[in-house]
């Protein structure tokens, strides 16, 4: 009995010891090793989010242009093989219109400017009946013409002087507008800035996580790529927002000036890295000052991301709003059983938004993102340190579940 | 004898005015409207073919001086397109850009 009792606590005292003896082994290759997963980085991950964002950006185009559609297959005369096209969606108010070509001679001059004019501001004497050649559901190649030269005029405008006032309170007038007409708009200057935004920065932290682990000869040429790719997004859009016009609002379209700053400076750091790979102090020190920058460019993106969340959140549904009262019309009408079967199945491209719950998937991510650099940043200052290693680990599976979730809530909505 | 290089700049330079001019078709900015399309379209298309038999010519066949002068003629034209493109200042009138660019096409075609 004595022996049995004795045999089982050493089975006992074994086996915990080989269990204590196992979990330190544990530790120590969680430890050494920044990733648990090694084919999970952050800039896996940071690619899945950003291309999200690019897609969920564009939802809301993709429901008004669904409207768009029916309306220009109304009319044989829309001039559908110009590269761009307008639909005819109320009037634009005549003093956005009035305004641009006071400012724009240049376009005020041109006949479907004249035409355009006429047609918002009749001036017969049945002012309040619309002209007959003013009544097609696209805009003439000529009107659509100076519409587009109009936008491109304000985007050279305000991008030799950005800080004048008057010319980007008109100019958003006017994009608001464009953006209610065209059809297939190509996507916003915000849009592609949050994506590439954050798929770079995810590539930062994959750069920072190398410092970290002294990896030299891996991450100068990644800090001198990325430092390329900075260079070439931050040109990029600073070039498409000298063509296209952005309707968001003026806080939207300042926070995407401070984010192609602090981008372009996160550029000029990692080129120094790339250059001064060897120097370890020097590195850890850019990567402490640069700190600051990036969690400014965060907060940046972020509040790009959500500017216009709510509002386009807010579009989508009035416009599927507007696109289930035409497809209860048409189903009112039509007699037989199995083609209202088929305006049943139509409806399901006209599902409502659940904005709180996107909005809410943005701030995770976003979250996530910054908690991870700031554990990163720690873990560069003091590279021995095993706890820290282990919160990075940490911090990049919840970043890789906070994508998943926000892939899943956007897969949902659209 | 023409420098490779200078011609090779020729060649590059003229691609570029015939995508410019082009691009000035489908989407015309003033002085041009879209009753201008066609004749931007087709101009741009001689562009287009000079660019592409410059390219069969052999570079030191050619004069140094004339392949210069062409490739003035050429920036020059296409001087004009990025004026209006990043501007809102008064343009030229239609007359100059076609002429300039008629210029330019006839300079490098008789290299």
């Amino acid at each position: 009995m004595v022996n049995k009792v004795s045999f089982d606590s050493a089975i006992v005292r074994t086996t915990r010891a080989l269990l204590v003896v196992a979990f330190a082994l544990i530790s120590i290759a969680c430890a050494s090793v920044v990733y648990k997963d090694s084919a999970t980085t952050f800039v896996a991950v940071g690619r899945v989010a950003g291309k999200q964002m690019d897609d969920s950006s564009k939802q809301l185009d993709s429901a008004e242009d669904a409207i768009r559609s029916t309306e220009i297959a109304t009319d044989a005369s829309c001039p559908i093989g110009d590269k761009r096209l307008f639909v005819r969606a109320g009037k634009v108010a005549p003093a956005t219109l009035v305004a641009a070509l006071d400012r724009f001679p240049n376009q005020a001059a041109l006949s479907g400017c004249k035409k355009l004019l006429s047609c918002e501001q009749p001036v017969s004497a049945n002012a309040g009946r619309v002209p007959m050649d003013c009544r097609s559901a696209c805009y003439s190649s000529e009107e659509g013409n100076c519409l587009s030269q109009l936008e491109r005029s304000y985007a050279i405008e305000l991008k030799a002087t950005p800080a004048n006032g008057s010319a980007l309170e008109e100019g958003t007038s006017f994009a608001t507008f464009l953006q209610r007409t065209e059809y297939r708009r190509a996507g916003s200057v915000e849009s592609k800035l949050v994506g590439s935004g954050v798929r770079d920065l995810s590539e930062y932290l994959d750069v920072l996580a190398k410092v970290a682990e002294a990896r030299k000869s891996e991450y100068p040429d990644d800090a001198k790529r990325l430092s390329e790719r900075l260079s070439s997004l931050v040109k990029g859009v600073g070039e498409a927002s000298g063509k296209q016009l952005s309707n968001s609002s003026q806080a939207t379209q300042k926070q995407v000036q401070t984010a192609l700053g602090a981008l372009g400076e996160l550029a000029g750091v990692l080129q120094t890295m790339s250059q001064d790979a060897q120097d370890a102090s020097k590195i850890k020190q850019l990567v402490t000052q640069n700190q600051v920058n990036v969690e400014g460019l965060i907060a940046t993106l972020r509040a790009v991301a959500l500017g216009d969340g709510t509002l386009a959140a807010t579009y989508s549904d009035l416009s599927m709003r507007r696109a289930r009262a035409m497809l209860q019309a048409r189903f009112a009408k039509t007699s037989d059983p199995y083609s209202r079967s088929l305006l049943l199945v139509e409806r399901e491209n006209y599902l409502y938004t659940d904005g709180d719950t996107m909005l809410k998937a943005v701030n995770d991510v976003f979250d996530s993102l910054s908690k991870s650099h700031l554990a990163l940043v720690s873990l560069v200052n003091n590279p021995t340190d095993e706890q820290k290693k282990t919160i990075i680990n940490e911090r990049l599976q919840n970043f890789k579940a906070v994508v998943s979730a926000f892939v899943d809530v956007a897969q949902a909505v659209k | 004898m023409a420098n490779t290089t200078t011609v090779a700049l020729l060649y590059s330079d003229t691609c570029k005015l015939a995508y410019t001019e082009t691009s000035m078709s489908t989407d015309p900015r003033a002085p041009f409207s879209p009753a201008d399309n066609n004749a931007l379209a087709n101009q741009a298309t001689r562009v287009a073919n000079c660019a592409r038999d410059l390219r069969n010519k052999v570079a030191g066949s050619l004069n140094d001086s004339r392949v210069n002068e062409a490739l003035a003629q050429v920036r020059q034209a296409q001087a004009l397109f990025d004026y209006i493109n990043n501007t809102n200042g008064v343009p030229p009138s239609k007359g100059v850009f076609f002429d300039t660019v008629d210029g330019a096409v006839l300079m490098v075609n008789s290299l």
